[in-house]
């Protein structure tokens, strides 16, 4: 399992995935994280909500009410241009981020450890 | 179902119900009940659905900020990590490998080493006993050759010792460490001492036999030594040929034991007693080096190899008294 820590700076990015396409709604945006990551992370609720109020605050989402076959009102989100443009640029920085902290990757140890 | 709610009313207790919370309630209880529905059309039990729904809940920490509830929810005590006793260090499987199979090689030379330093006498003493069969004078000139051999064993154990050691040394940086191993590595080498354990006193126990038996062969030569006087000369060659073939049991046991248990941190190498292991490792030095010169003193003003060697043993018996102190005054200071 993932440490939040890690991944906590890309939940927005997760979450403006999903939302690329068509508007979605909590708990299937939190289903298609897991399956996406075949199982590897699943994002807690108060994580998915307090990235869902971020990037609403920020207006990169917007929410609106629809209601389900069943009559039951449900919160959707919808990715707005703002979020668009926010969704570029934390591609960006993730690929930068990738490409920096990949050359600090290796087995550990070596013959030249240097702690001594 | 209530459960969940139930759960969610617990959380929030104490908390502000501004719109913004109470709006964050109600999207949190939607997702949940919808988790809930799907664990339930999958099969699960009441019980199973609910314990997953809250397992997954998550931290309202989280949310502090964006509900402004900070001030609300208490911080939770900062918990106090366990403190290590020595530095951390990663060590992958291939390094693990790499320094047991280098202990292994050092632990041969090592026994090499020591055999041939035990058996080196031997040259002297059958040189001796061949020189009084055949009744020859014992002179210097006659005894030169046994001398040389002598000399040329000491010198390679010495070089061995030498080498390996400065080999060695490079595993040094694994001692006094807190050693992190991944998962499996740490259960494969723990594996691998679980089988060491029980070959480990194969080897120890062979090796004892082997010196009483040694000791059985010194009390029988030395009864006849009255009768056949060359029988009690080789007493002596006897009794080291089997040292020179146990020795090596126990170092090789030894030593691979000590670094498996290196590895594991564990057994002599938790950090406690590593602390004491130092001790005992400065008094080692200068102990083995004032051994070493009394028997070549003994030895060279006597002439009586055949007889000198008995300070190994007693060296070895009285050095292990020696650390059983230390350790026994370090635990009582403790």
């Amino acid at each position: 399992m993932i440490g939040s820590d890690v991944i906590r700076g890309y939940t927005d990015l997760m979450i403006l995935y999903l939302l690329l396409d068509e508007p979605s709604y909590g708990y299937e945006i939190s289903r298609q994280i897991k399956e996406l990551s075949d199982g590897k992370y699943s994002m807690k609720e108060t994580t998915l909500y307090s990235t869902f109020t971020r990037l609403e605050k920020n207006g990169y989402i917007s929410s609106f009410y629809g209601t389900e076959t069943n009559g039951k009102r449900r919160t959707y989100y919808q990715i707005t241009l703002a979020g668009l443009n926010y969704y570029q640029e934390k591609v960006a920085e993730w690929a930068l981020t990738q490409d920096v902290v990949s050359k600090f990757i290796r087995e550990i140890g070596g013959e030249e450890h240097g702690r001594n | 179902m209530d459960a969940i709610k139930l759960f969610l009313e617990n959380m929030f207790y104490g908390i502000n119900q501004t719109p913004a919370v109470l709006r964050a309630k109600e999207e949190l209880l939607a997702m949940m009940e919808d988790k809930y529905n799907e664990l339930k059309a999958q099969g699960k039990t009441e019980n199973e659905a609910v314990g997953q729904v809250i397992s997954e809940f998550g931290n309202l920490e989280e949310l502090a900020d964006s509900l402004g509830i900070r001030e609300d929810l208490k911080a939770p005590a900062a918990t106090a990590t366990g403190t290590e006793t020595f530095p951390t260090l990663a060590v992958s499987n291939q390094e693990a490998k790499r320094y047991l199979s280098e202990k292994r090689t050092f632990g041969r030379l090592i026994s090499l080493g020591v055999s041939l330093t035990v058996l080196a006498p031997v040259v002297i003493i059958l040189m001796d006993a061949i020189l009084q069969a055949k009744d020859a004078e014992i002179t210097d000139l006659a005894e030169l050759p046994g001398l040389i051999i002598f000399f040329v064993l000491i010198a390679i154990a010495v070089t061995i010792f030498i080498i390996s050691g400065i080999r060695d040394s490079k595993n040094n940086r694994y001692k006094n460490k807190t050693i992190l191993l991944d998962a499996n590595t740490r259960k494969e080498i723990e594996a691998m001492n679980e089988r060491e354990t029980s070959l480990f006193s194969i080897k120890i126990a062979v090796g004892v036999a082997l010196i009483l038996l040694g000791v059985i062969f010194v009390i029988i030569f030395s009864a006849y030594g009255s009768v056949y006087p060359l029988l009690g000369e080789l007493a002596g060659a006897m009794m080291l040929i089997f040292v020179a073939i146990a020795v090596p049991l126990f170092i090789t046991a030894g030593l691979r034991k000590s670094s498996l248990e290196l590895l594991l941190n564990i057994g002599d190498y938790t950090p406690e007693k590593q602390a004491s292991e130092k001790v005992i490792d400065r008094i080692a030095g200068p102990y083995w080096l004032i051994v070493v010169v009394a028997y070549l003193a003994w030895s060279f003003v006597s002439m009586e190899w055949h007889r000198t060697w008995i300070i190994w043993p007693i060296a070895g018996v009285l050095f292990g008294v020696i650390a059983a102190i230390v350790n026994a005054v370090r635990n009582t200071a403790d």
